[in-house]
Formats: C-alpha cells, structure tokens, sequence
C-alpha cells in the first residue's frame, strides 16, 4: 500500500513539477534539492554507514539501494526537465525563424497579391 | 481566363528537398491558381529557386522545422492578402492533383462549408500499400475518436479553407501532428467542413518522402504530451 502511495505521489510531483515549470519557487526548489544531493553525497561518501542507518530508517534495506533509488528519481527528474525546456526552446526557435522567412519575402518581393498588407504586419 | 477565376484564392505549398518535383507542382497549379506560395522549409537543395522559377512565391525558413510550421508560415502569408478569401494546402511532392484543389475551392465557393477536407479513400489512393493503408485508416479511427469528427482519412495535405477558418486555426505542431490539430480545430470551432474524395498519386518518389510508418508513434507522443502538459507558443 505504501508503496502504491509512494508511486503515485511521485508521479504527481512529476506532472505538477512540469506545468509549473516556469515558478520561481520551484527553481528555487530544484536547485536546493541540488544542493542537498550533492551533500547527501559527499556524507555517503565520508560516512558510508550512514546511508545504510537512513536507508533503515525509512525502511529500505540497504544503504545502496537507497542510493539507486535517490539516483533513478534524479535522473527521471532531471529527464523530463531537459524534455520540457527542449522543447520551448524549439518552439521559440520555430517562432524565430517562421517570423525571419516572412519578414524576408515581404522584403524581397513585396506583400502577397499586391496590395498593401494588414498594417500589423508590416516592419 | 480561369487564372483570373481564382484570384481570390491562395496555395499554400510546404516543400523541403523537393526540388526535382516542386517546379512541376507549381507549374500545374499556376495553370488554374495565380497566387501559389511556397513554403520552403529549410531545403539545402534548389527547392526555393526551382519553385520561384514556376512562378510562386517562396518564403524561406532557414532551418528546417516540421510541415506543421511551414503550413503555418504559408497561411500567415496568404492571409497577407487582403483579397485572399480562400485557401488550400497543397503538398509539394507531386501526389495532389491540382483538378481535386480545383474543386474543393469551387464547393467552399457555395458557401455550404467552411473546411473541406480531400479523402484518399473517398477516392482513389493509386499505387497505396495494404501496410499503409491500414496505418491511416487507425490514424483516422484515433483523429475520429479524439475529436468526435468522423473523417476517414486524417493525414492528407489536400485541404481547403475559409479565410475566416484559417485565421481561426491555430497549429502549435511544427512536425507532421498538424494535421489531428486541423481536424481538432474543426471540432472546437464548430466549422462547417466536408470530405470530398481525391487522388493520391503514389509515385515511388512520393512513396520516398512520404512520413515512415513509425513517425506515428512520435505523432502519438507528441499530441499527448500536447493535450497533457499544454502547448505554449
């Protein structure tokens, strides 16, 4: 059951985290879990024991395990980030270029059809 | 004479790499349309000057970026032209045929209809495989059931438009899920459309360039991440 709650949860966060990529707090979020990965990483590394006696206290067997699953939930994580900011980045690329080429052909050959085009346009 | 009988209407023609065919594309589409444009979608081959040279206009995108977005940039153009009341899409590998434009644009001309959609399999798909068949007749039960429009055939480039549709139609998709976002725009906007039977020409060119059959698990993925996670321009 816990384990049931805990999937879900986590795929809340992800569905949440993606449509409010854009929140300053969540920046602030992300980069703060950043930090205290990297943390959690450097005190794994110094004191090993240590992962394992939290893996137990939240009741996972092994201090590696733990780890994984720590690592597999960033890299989901920071996927789907990587995903999602691709792709604005493509659609203002899309935009860009799109607004270039028009812009170009008005100022080669002149507004379609010859008459004056819709002043909105117009450079 | 008939040149002049279209005057009203626009051919938007999205090409990329099309240079050995866009110039008979265009050229045969000048016979009965005067104002052809073409969409060249960043091609590193002579697409633009070929085009040019039959007579339509080019606009240039200087990165290739999907036919979504190179539909997009024709009709932002077309509808440049205040005198512009009709549009048609027109693919530019040659498989349309410019007497099935002809008579889109004359029944959108009645004024009965707003969008009307040409159908492969209303008419005659020349030279179709069974495997590709099957693909756009699920392409076109999932467009139906996604948008509760009964078309049956829901990735064909032959369309025509309304101004005021096309003004309305918004396509966010710069690859090939444009054309479920056509049809889904059809639905929420209400328009008055019809499918009319055309000819596809399957050439063992068009065959080439056409989109390969796994590009439909990209446009799945696409559309749902789309209608998941919204689209922002």
């Amino acid at each position: 059951m816990i384990k049931v709650i805990l999937v879900g949860l986590i795929l809340v966060a992800l569905v949440w985290g993606v449509r409010h990529r854009d929140d300053v707090g969540l920046r602030a979020g992300r980069r703060l879990a950043a930090v205290v990965l990297a943390l959690f990483g450097i005190v794994a590394v110094l004191a090993p024991g240590f992962t394992t006696s939290l893996a137990h206290a939240v009741g996972i067997g092994r201090g590696t395990d733990l780890l994984l699953y720590t690592l597999v939930m960033t890299f989901v994580f920071t996927t789907a980030g990587l995903y999602f900011r691709c792709r604005d980045i493509e659609r203002r690329l899309v935009e860009i270029t799109r607004s270039v080429a028009i812009r170009e052909a008005l100022a080669t050959a002149g507004p379609p059809g010859g008459r004056p085009a819709d002043p909105r346009h117009e450079s | 004479m008939k040149q002049e009988a279209f005057g009203d209407t626009w051919v938007v023609v999205p090409a990329f790499q099309e240079e050995s065919v866009v110039g008979g594309v265009v050229t045969d589409l000048r016979g009965a349309f005067p104002n052809v444009v073409c969409v060249d979608d960043g091609s590193r081959d002579a697409s633009a000057a070929v085009a040019a040279a039959a007579g339509a206009r080019v606009v240039r995108h200087a990165v290739n970026l999907g036919q979504g977005a190179a539909l997009r940039t024709g009709i932002e153009f077309a509808l440049l032209d205040p005198d512009a009341r009709h549009l048609v899409t027109f693919d530019g590998d040659g498989q349309h045929r410019v007497g099935d434009a002809v008579r889109m644009v004359e029944l959108l001309r009645t004024g009965t209809y707003d969008v009307v959609l040409g159908s492969r399999f209303l008419g005659d798909a020349t030279g179709i495989s069974r495997g590709r068949r099957a693909l756009l007749r699920t392409a076109a039960v999932l467009t139906r059931l996604s948008s509760g429009l009964p078309v049956t055939d829901a990735h064909n480039g032959l369309r025509a438009m309304s101004r005021a549709f096309a003004e309305k139609v918004e396509i966010t998709m710069s690859g090939m899920a444009h054309a479920s976002e056509i049809t889904a725009a059809v639905a929420r906007l209400g328009a008055r459309w019809v499918e009319v039977p055309v000819t596809i020409d399957y050439t063992q060119y068009s065959l080439g360039k056409g989109q390969h059959p796994i590009n439909s698990v990209n446009i799945a993925f696409e559309l749902s991440v789309n209608q998941f996670f919204g689209s922002r321009g």
